[in-house]
């Protein structure tokens, strides 16, 4: 047992003191002073002696216990904290791999992205499709000029028709101009060979009316063989058109489904992210908890020491400590309010994070 | 570039736990473990643009600290919020003298420590 005095000057930073053995053995002298221990006396002595030992024990103990408590907690809060700041990270590169250790935010900008690149997507396949629907249209209009080319085509081959009947008529009428010429004899000769003029220039009026005909007639046959080609092709591109707006709509169903699916992943993920952020901040507040602990429990052991060094003066002098002095030393070096609002009574809730920040 | 934050705080965990909010929000921070580390720190450092100091520490307290602070030639302009588990007018009254510019009380909500870094952290 340390034998030496405390005194209030190293009374934070002494041993607990044995002051309670030391102060029995005080009581115990001064009894002997004034006549002697009797048997009685010398029982109570060595029962104060005993009592004064035990505190003493307890009052090491409970200081050991207070910092081996202090040093776990320590050793605990930095564990907890080491892998909370893992878990975050880990987090972190879950929800947003491009911004490692940024803050927690979710990337529904980059989901956005994708779905305006999809809409994009959706919005050229369309206009595609329109571009299908142009080129058929401007087919078909030309396809209508070949049809009325086709018609005038009839008109001509009738109009050819119309030719070679003159030209047979001419023909007929210079074969009866020569006949009269050959009647008239002499006097008939000339006209004789405006006759055969007259024939031989129906004959080939007639040649060149069969010609147009024919060729009228194989300008048809092309016209009507370009026109149900054209029409098998109408029939086959109006296939092909059907089938690709079906593709197209496809591909669009499910370009809007992949959009909603992923506007609605980001919004889900969002919120996640704004869950996941609040329980952060507030498991951050909750950390904090170590240091005010920590705090409290030091203010307790300096607290124990500078009682313990009271005590002892206070029976040195045979007098009871004064009860503002005694509360005064009980909440020196109070840093928290719940200390405070512990003083002499029931334990304080735990401060809450109050917010308020005061600006100077 | 990242503003530079000095924390100055004795428990290691309030340290962690004010570098992690301050780092999310995209700052960078040095930290000390009491107010000579802090001083210390000051020295080597070429700008800090805000300091985040306990009051209640070992070797030296926060307000001393503060004072030292506002009479470093290169960091004298630097403001200082005092973040600590004294909310009682007196203790409040003395870091105001002493030149902090804001003070919380702990234990602080991460968005309450940034809008007060944000209002007072210089350019």
């Amino acid at each position: 047992m340390n034998a030496s005095t405390i005194t209030p000057d190293d009374a934070s930073t002494a041993p607990v003191p044995g002051f309670i053995a030391r102060a029995a053995q005080t009581i115990a002298r001064l009894a002997g002073s004034l006549g002697g221990p009797s048997r009685a006396e010398a029982r109570a002595r060595a029962t104060a002696e005993q009592i004064g030992e035990r505190l003493d024990e307890a009052a090491r103990t409970w200081t050991t216990h207070l910092g081996t408590a202090q040093s776990q907690m320590r050793e605990a809060t930095e564990q907890l904290l080491q892998g909370f700041l893992q878990i975050l990270e880990q987090l972190d590169a879950i929800i947003e791999p491009d911004r490692g250790q940024a803050r927690l935010t979710v990337s529904a900008d980059a989901l956005d992205q994708r779905a305006q690149i999809l809409s994009d997507c959706e919005t050229s396949l369309r206009g595609l499709l329109e571009n299908f629907h142009s080129f058929v249209q401007s087919r078909d209009e030309v396809m209508q000029s070949v049809r009325s080319l086709a018609g005038a085509s009839a008109s001509l081959s009738d109009m050819a028709e119309d030719v070679a009947k003159l030209a047979r008529q001419t023909n007929l009428l210079s074969l009866n101009a020569a006949i009269e010429a050959a009647r008239a004899g002499q006097s008939g000769r000339g006209f004789a060979v405006v006759a055969a003029e007259v024939r031989r220039l129906s004959t080939e009026s007639g040649d060149t009316g069969k010609r147009i005909g024919n060729q009228v007639s194989e300008f048809g046959d092309c016209m009507r063989t370009a026109l149900t080609q054209a029409a098998e092709h109408t029939e086959h591109d109006a296939g092909v058109i059907r089938e690709s707006e079906d593709t197209i709509n496809q591909v669009v169903a499910q370009v809007d489904t992949a959009v909603s699916q992923l506007n609605a992943r980001a919004q889900e993920l969002s919120a996640r992210g704004e869950a996941v952020r609040g329980q952060v901040e507030q498991l951050m507040v909750a950390f904090q908890f170590q240091d005010r602990v920590h705090q409290i429990m030091d203010q307790v052991n300096q607290s124990i020491f500078s009682a313990m060094a009271s005590m002892q003066r206070s029976l040195l002098e045979g007098s009871a400590p004064d009860a503002q002095a005694w509360t005064e030393l009980l909440s020196a070096g109070y840093t928290t309010d719940e200390q405070r609002n512990a003083l002499g009574g029931a334990p304080a809730a735990a401060t809450s994070s109050s917010n308020d920040t005061t600006f100077f | 570039m990242a503003k530079t934050i000095l924390i100055v705080d004795d428990s290691a965990s309030l340290r962690t736990v004010v570098k992690l909010a301050l780092v999310r929000a995209g700052y960078e921070v040095l930290e000390a473990g009491d107010g000579k580390e802090g001083l210390a720190q000051l020295d080597k450092a070429a700008k800090v643009h805000l300091i985040v100091s306990d009051v209640n520490m070992p070797n030296m307290d926060g307000i001393t600290f503060v004072t030292h602070v506002k009479q470093h030639a290169r960091h004298k302009f630097t403001p200082v919020i005092m973040l600590t588990t004294e909310g009682q007018d007196a203790k409040k009254e003395q870091g105001r003298a002493a030149g902090a510019k804001a003070w919380i009380v702990k234990p602080f909500n991460p968005p309450q420590l940034l809008d007060a870094v944000s209002k007072l952290i210089l350019p």
